[in-house]
């Protein structure tokens, strides 16, 4: 039994006051009684949400409650401020939130984010676009964000292959097929590979016993080896030791120990007769002294000395004896010299014996050394080779392990082991990875039947095209009515109410983001009127879509502001409040009693209570002094901007809510209240009216330094300004896409200026924006003024940028050389071999076509640009694998070059020039034609439109809606190319109402593009050195 | 509260009705008008679902620690998985189960906690507390008139009670907490009061009786859908005024009134009577009148409040 809460449905079916009252009755009594909640509440009248849409469609949004962020924007890189702001209020609104962009703002990024964010927080959303291509553009953004889990629904007759791989991938069949064709069969292969690596693992098995006895056996012979190294370490120690017992260094060392002893003992001997021989020579020598004295005495005969009595005395024979001991002496020193030289040859002989010993001795020993260790060395080898059979064994038997078997560091007992345990651990882990990889194949099986079921629980993200939803077998309407989180619809501008009504009740809550349409009043040289809340301007087939009518109940649009200020004669007037011209009458004037000078004009009607209307200053008051002075005595913020897109921009020490598109230097700054001032800046010309003071609010300033911030200053607005600040709304202004120069112009033409460029805009050595006149201008410079229909039409501007004259206005029509393939009459103006390729009917401008391809040879023939445009390609040529996709992945989406015609038969006789040009053959430049439509959420390097239309008198449209027009305007990144007809295009401006199949409205917007590009082509607008005239020759 | 008394039907319908409630053996019948609470709370309901294939499966693998490129599920899916088995409290951090993860791995089964509005029905009784009362289904009731009051603790102590009093009460045993309290608007109670016709029948179960409760139409036919309400044993908890048996001077009064509705002798009305179950014998005095000109089929309700008995008249003597 379910039983409908109403709880729920009732505090969101009423509005805020009364859901306080609610809350704290319910506070106060525990409990909520049937009788005190509004109506009967026993059954909720339908779904609340749905009602209250119903109700701010309806233009009832007054219940709403404003939606301030109270957290910060939350950090996503790659976005700027307006974006991020974006992002947060979608997130944030308890209903709906509008995101209006315009063309190249980042609505697909944004909406990317949205859908991330959404998704990070659990919420399921859907996403619906009325095209593919705009439902892909997000979609492209999503891979790799691994919170967002898409499905992309087919559109009725869509083919898969038509998709980018990576969207291809979020389809439902796709993600079936991959679970089928991919999951399945790899766990299944996985399963099979873990089986047969565990077969071969338990292979090993016996292969480990294997090496392990190898390497036992190794580790024997090792040990062999070692002890034989050691041995053969020890064998000279071994050989020296071995010199005492009967080696043959033994026996020689006793012979050679023999021969010395008898060396020695005839060295004594020969010492011992030295030594004798010695003693008798000094006895002989010491005789021939003691007779050599008295011998010299004798032979002198010189008697009368001592000696000679003395030698008298001792003998005769003292000469002879002397000779004796002479001859004696002399024969023992012969026999002695003899004896010591016998010595000295026998020590010879001994030193001889010696050395020859310790040689024998050494040869003896190092003989019988190498003679051992080479036994050793012998046997080691042995071993060695054994040991090397055994490795290369274990290295046989390693190789014949399965793969991925962990192989031992060495071939010792240890290491195999250490081995032989990894394997088992790794045998272990493929034994659990195999069951449970048996036990997830198992669950994949089980579970198949139910995956589309749980795929459908997994997407969190839907996106579908508004007409493939409701079709879609998985999420449309016969799946049941599915709630989402959120609603997100991408180019809800182009998306109808009926669809619009039909999808959000598949949600809680909506966010669109669309571009704004083109009022006429947002074009430059447009005198449109600006809309007020409420007032229907249009019949009512032609009212802006819903999107646009949310806008413009959710969006505070300042120039709905009450305050208007005008110099009237020698006053200056601030109309504080709208006073229909019958009440003026009934205006009273009351001077300020201490301000004489200053008119307080209330206005008192009969029978209703006077109220001030309006406070009038001398002329000659300062416009801050007068608005200061409202401020401080009346409390009156007398903001009067002609700005649309209020946007809160938060800086270091400020926070501003910006108004209106500042232009210039120029300001007049208006203190209000401590930190706040207002900033005047002033208006355009054509945006100023008869009496306006010229100056507008551009910005109203909060200083953070005096304690403001965003919350606070935004309060102070919603109390002073009397703007609901529903906070429902965010427009995104800056301008992405495009380099800052083309997207000023753009801006400047297309937008009123609001939108920003991204960066600061430099004037670079080309300007963004060429106009190429069909048929060329320049022959008509040579004419003399007032001759011909052009002349006088060109002069050269100071910039020296070409621009048309004023004379240009004068203009009555066109050059007139457009073909209407279904007349006959001007069949001939097109080569006949191409008019057979052409279709039956269709506009074609052969000549504007000639001039294009002349200009795209031009193009791909510059060395500047090609080298540009191998950048451009470089960067976009990132591919999109399906897994992961780069914003700028998809090469095919990003030419170089598009050119663009606003008719197909233009683009077909463009295709067919383009094709026969031997220039444009081999180019690498990528080139792509097509209609504006074919470039929908598309961009380009550089992109040539061809204008195509050239009347002779009357005013004609460009293309089937002025939205296509500015769709080929908006493409380009880079560089625009406008090829057209000035005097059509003049005409065009001039004239006021319905054109061809255009209603009222889009031909004032027409007219008013119209207008913006021959102003250019005059020298005015904003920003004219972004513009230039680029005569084409032989045209 | 205001006190809200049953239209009293006659003869011919408790006839009729009684032809459609006999084969149940009531031991007694009641006519009641029951004025219904229907309360609308936050409550933390307990959901215990098993485990599917792929939330078991992949529950295996990260308890294995398989790294989730061997899983080969399209990565998106995975993530989405992955998110249900976090939001269910089984793992953290991506990959780590949690305890609960492991128990759910083990039982096959996941018991998570959620919030949701849900509507219980209590019945006011005399006393200072409404008693809670399981509908088998919900009847069409009307919008009961004037103030009533219902206190939030009277629910939570429902929650409270042991689990065999929520078998017999019916009471939703999923139901682990109700959520009251300021400060969130989803914490609001809502109490509508409703009144119900209904027949009361006490009717044999097993050893004791039960009570079964029957919806009046407002046609003045019983409902087709079967028993309304249907108390076991302890019905005198939620009925306490109807477990007695009527004083005797209730039953007197009440029959000396429909003597005097059906124009018999006033002296009939002092006649000797004795309530059995759906019969009241009453005992004609001799000679008081003929038999045979008292009514046959005749049913008599006799009481106060918001249930009258009513009983078959049988004539004795």
């Amino acid at each position: 039994m379910v039983a409908p809460c109403l709880w729920e449905d009732l505090f969101h079916n009423v509005p805020p006051s009364e859901q306080a009252r609610l809350l704290s009755l319910a506070g106060s009594q525990g409990v909520l009684y049937a009788h005190q909640v509004p109506g009967n509440s026993t059954a909720p009248s339908g779904p609340p949400r749905r009602q209250l849409l119903t109700a701010l469609l309806a233009g009832q949004a007054h219940n709403l409650e404003p939606l301030r962020l109270s957290t910060p924007l939350p950090e996503l890189t790659g976005l700027d401020a307006q974006q991020r702001e974006a992002v947060a209020r979608a997130l944030a609104t308890p209903d709906v939130c509008v995101i209006r962009g315009y063309p190249g703002t980042g609505k697909s990024l944004v909406a990317a984010h949205i859908l991330c964010e959404a998704a990070r927080r659990g919420e399921r959303v859907l996403l619906v676009a009325p095209t593919s291509a705009a439902l892909d553009r997000v979609l492209e953004q999503l891979p790799g964000r691994p919170a967002v889990c898409p499905v992309r629904c087919l559109s009725v007759g869509e083919q898969p292959e038509e998709m980018p791989p990576c969207v291809r991938r979020m389809t439902f069949a796709e993600r079936v097929r991959f679970f089928e064709e991919h999951t399945l069969p790899t766990a299944r292969a996985r399963l099979d590979a873990l089986g047969k690596t565990r077969e071969g693992r338990r292979a090993d098995e016996p292969l480990w016993d294997e090496l392990l006895d190898l390497a036992r056996q190794r580790l024997q012979q090792q040990a062999q080896i070692e002890e034989l190294t050691r041995r053969r370490e020890q064998v000279p120690a071994q050989v020296d030791a071995e010199v005492g017992t009967g080696s043959p260094l033994a026996e020689r060392k006793l012979l050679h120990a023999g021969e010395l002893a008898r060396t020695d003992q005839q060295a004594g001997t020969l010492r011992e007769q030295i030594g004798r021989l010695a003693g008798e020579c000094e006895q002989a020598r010491q005789e021939r002294d003691r007779l050599a004295p008295l011998c010299e005495a004798r032979r002198s005969g010189r008697w009368w000395t001592l000696g000679w009595w003395k030698a008298w005395f001792a003998g005769g024979d003292a000469p002879t004896r002397h000779e004796e001991a002479n001859k004696r002496l002399e024969q023992k020193q012969a026999e002695a010299e003899r004896l010591t030289q016998e010595l000295q040859a026998l020590e010879k002989q001994r030193q001889e014996q010696e050395q020859h010993f310790q040689a024998d001795a050494a040869s003896l020993r190092e003989e019988a050394i190498t003679r051992r260790q080479k036994e050793l060395a012998d046997q080691s080898a042995t071993l060695e080779e054994q040991v090397r059979r055994l490795e290369e064994g274990a290295r046989e038997i390693a190789r014949r392990l399965s793969q991925g078997a962990p192989l031992p560091a060495e071939w010792t007992p240890g290491a195999v082991e250490a081995a032989q345990a990894q394997w088992r651990d790794l045998m272990r882990q493929e034994e659990h990875d195999q069951e449970q990889a048996r036990l997830w194949v198992e669950g994949l099986e089980q579970a198949r039947p139910e995956f589309p079921a749980r795929l459908c629980n997994c997407v969190n993200v839907v996106a579908a095209t508004v007409s493939g939803l409701a079709s879609d077998p998985q999420f449309g309407d016969a799946a049941g009515p599915e709630l989402f989180d959120l609603l997100v619809l991408e180019e809800a501008d182009q998306v109808t109410e009926t669809d619009f009504l039909a999808l959000a009740r598949r949600a809680c809550r909506w966010v669109l983001i669309g571009e704004p349409s083109i009022e006429p009043g947002d074009l430059r040289g447009s005198a449109a009127p600006a809309p007020s809340r409420g007032k229907v301007l249009r019949p009512s087939a032609l009212r802006p879509g819903f999107f646009s009518r949310l806008w413009e109940q959710l969006h505070d649009d300042p120039r709905r502001l009450p305050r208007r200020w005008r110099l009237r004669g020698e006053r200056l007037v601030c109309r504080l409040h709208p006073i229909p011209p019958e009440q003026e009458a009934w205006l009273q004037s009351e001077p300020v009693a201490d301000r004489p000078e200053i008119e307080l004009r209330l206005l008192t009607p009969p029978r209703q209570a006077p109220q001030l209307a309006e406070v009038a200053f001398p002329a000659r008051t300062p416009l801050a002094e007068a608005r200061e002075y409202l401020f401080r005595e009346l409390e009156e913020l007398t903001v009067q901007t002609s700005g649309s897109e209020p946007i809160w921009q938060e800086s270091p020490g400020f926070v501003v809510l910006r108004l209106a598109p500042r232009r210039g230097a120029e300001a007049i700054r208006v203190n209000l209240a401590p930190g706040v001032r207002e900033w005047l800046i002033p208006l355009d010309e054509d945006q100023q009216e008869p009496g306006s003071t010229g100056w507008h609010t551009g910005a109203l300033e909060f200083d953070c330094g005096k304690g403001w911030d965003r919350a606070r200053a935004e309060e102070w607005v919603q109390q002073h300004l009397g703007m609901p600040g529903l906070g429902r709304t965010v427009a995104l202004t800056t301008a992405h896409r495009m380099q800052p120069a083309l997207a000023a112009w753009l801006s400047d033409l297309l937008f009123d200026g609001v939108c920003d460029a991204c960066g600061p805009l430099v004037n670079g050595p080309t300007s963004p924006v060429e106009f190429v006149p069909v048929p060329s201008l320049a022959g008509e410079r040579s004419r003399p003024e007032g001759e011909g229909r052009r002349g006088n039409l060109l002069r050269a501007s100071d910039a020296g940028t070409a621009t048309l004259s004023p004379r240009l206005r004068s203009m009555k029509g066109g050059a007139g050389v457009e073909i209407d393939l279904t007349s006959a009459r001007r069949g001939d103006a097109i080569p006949s071999d191409l008019r057979a390729l052409l279709p039956a009917a269709g506009l074609v401008n052969y000549l504007e076509a000639q001039a294009l391809v002349r200009r795209l040879e031009a193009l791909v023939a510059d060395p500047a640009f090609l080298a540009a445009a191998e950048r451009w390609q470089k960067q976009h040529a990132a591919p999109c694998n399906g897994d992961a996709c780069p914003p700028a992945a998809h090469r095919e989406r990003c030419p170089n070059v598009a050119v663009l015609a606003l008719y197909p038969a233009q683009v077909e006789l463009l295709g067919l020039l383009i094709g026969r040009s031997a220039a444009l053959k081999n180019t690498p430049v990528r080139i792509e034609l097509g209609v504006p439509s074919a470039f929908r959420q598309r961009e380009c390097q550089v992109a040539l439109v061809s204008l195509t239309r050239s009347h002779t008198h009357r005013a004609v449209t460009f293309g089937e809606a002025p939205g296509h027009l500015i769709q080929a305007l908006t493409r380009a990144v880079e560089r625009l190319v406008l090829f057209g007809d000035p005097g059509t295009l003049v005409r065009r401006s001039q004239w006021q109402g319905a054109v061809d199949h255009l209603d009222p409205v889009s031909a004032e917007r027409e007219r008013a593009l119209a207008a913006g590009l021959v102003g250019y082509l005059q020298g005015i607008g904003s920003h004219p050195r972004a513009f230039q005239l680029h005569e084409s020759r032989g045209v | 509260m205001t006190a809200i008394g049953p239209t009293l039907p006659g003869s011919r319908a408790l006839q009729a009705w009684w032809a459609e409630l006999a084969g149940l053996q009531p031991r007694r019948f009641w006519v009641a008008t029951l004025l219904l609470l229907r309360v609308e709370a936050l409550a933390a309901v307990s959901r215990t679902r098993s485990l599917d294939a792929f939330q078991r499966g992949l529950l295996v693998q990260l308890a294995a620690s398989v790294p989730l490129d061997a899983l080969h599920l399209d990565p998106p899916v995975l993530a989405a998985l992955l998110r249900s088995l976090a939001n269910a409290g089984l793992i953290v951090n991506g990959l780590v189960l949690t305890e609960a993860g492991r128990q759910a791995l083990v039982a096959g089964s996941v018991t998570t906690v959620e919030h949701e509005r849900r509507v219980f029905w209590f019945v006011e009784r005399p006393g200072p507390l409404p008693a809670f009362l399981s509908l088998l289904r919900i009847p069409p009731m009307t919008a009961a008139p004037g103030p009533v009051s219902f206190d939030p603790a009277c629910l939570v102590e429902c929650v409270r009670r042991d689990p065999a009093w929520k078998a017999r009460a019916g009471f939703p045993v999923d139901v682990i907490e109700i959520c009251v309290g300021a400060g969130d608007w989803r914490y609001v109670v809502l109490v509508q009061p409703q009144a119900l016709s209904a027949v009361l029948l006490e009717v044999p179960a097993g050893q004791g009786s039960a009570l079964v409760g029957r919806v009046i139409t407002p046609a003045g036919g019983l409902d087709g859908g079967g028993p309304v309400f249907q108390c076991e044993d302890d019905w005198r908890e939620v009925f306490p005024d109807l477990a007695d048996e009527l004083p005797a001077d209730v039953w007197q009064e009440a029959f000396r009134n429909w003597v005097r509705q059906k124009r018999l002798p006033p002296e009939l009305g002092d006649a000797a009577l004795q309530p059995s179950g759906t019969v009241l014998e009453v005992s004609i005095p001799a000679g008081l009148c003929d038999r045979g000109r008292l009514p046959e089929d005749e049913w008599l309700l006799a009481g106060s409040g918001r249930a009258w008995r009513a009983v078959r008249l049988e004539w004795r003597g």
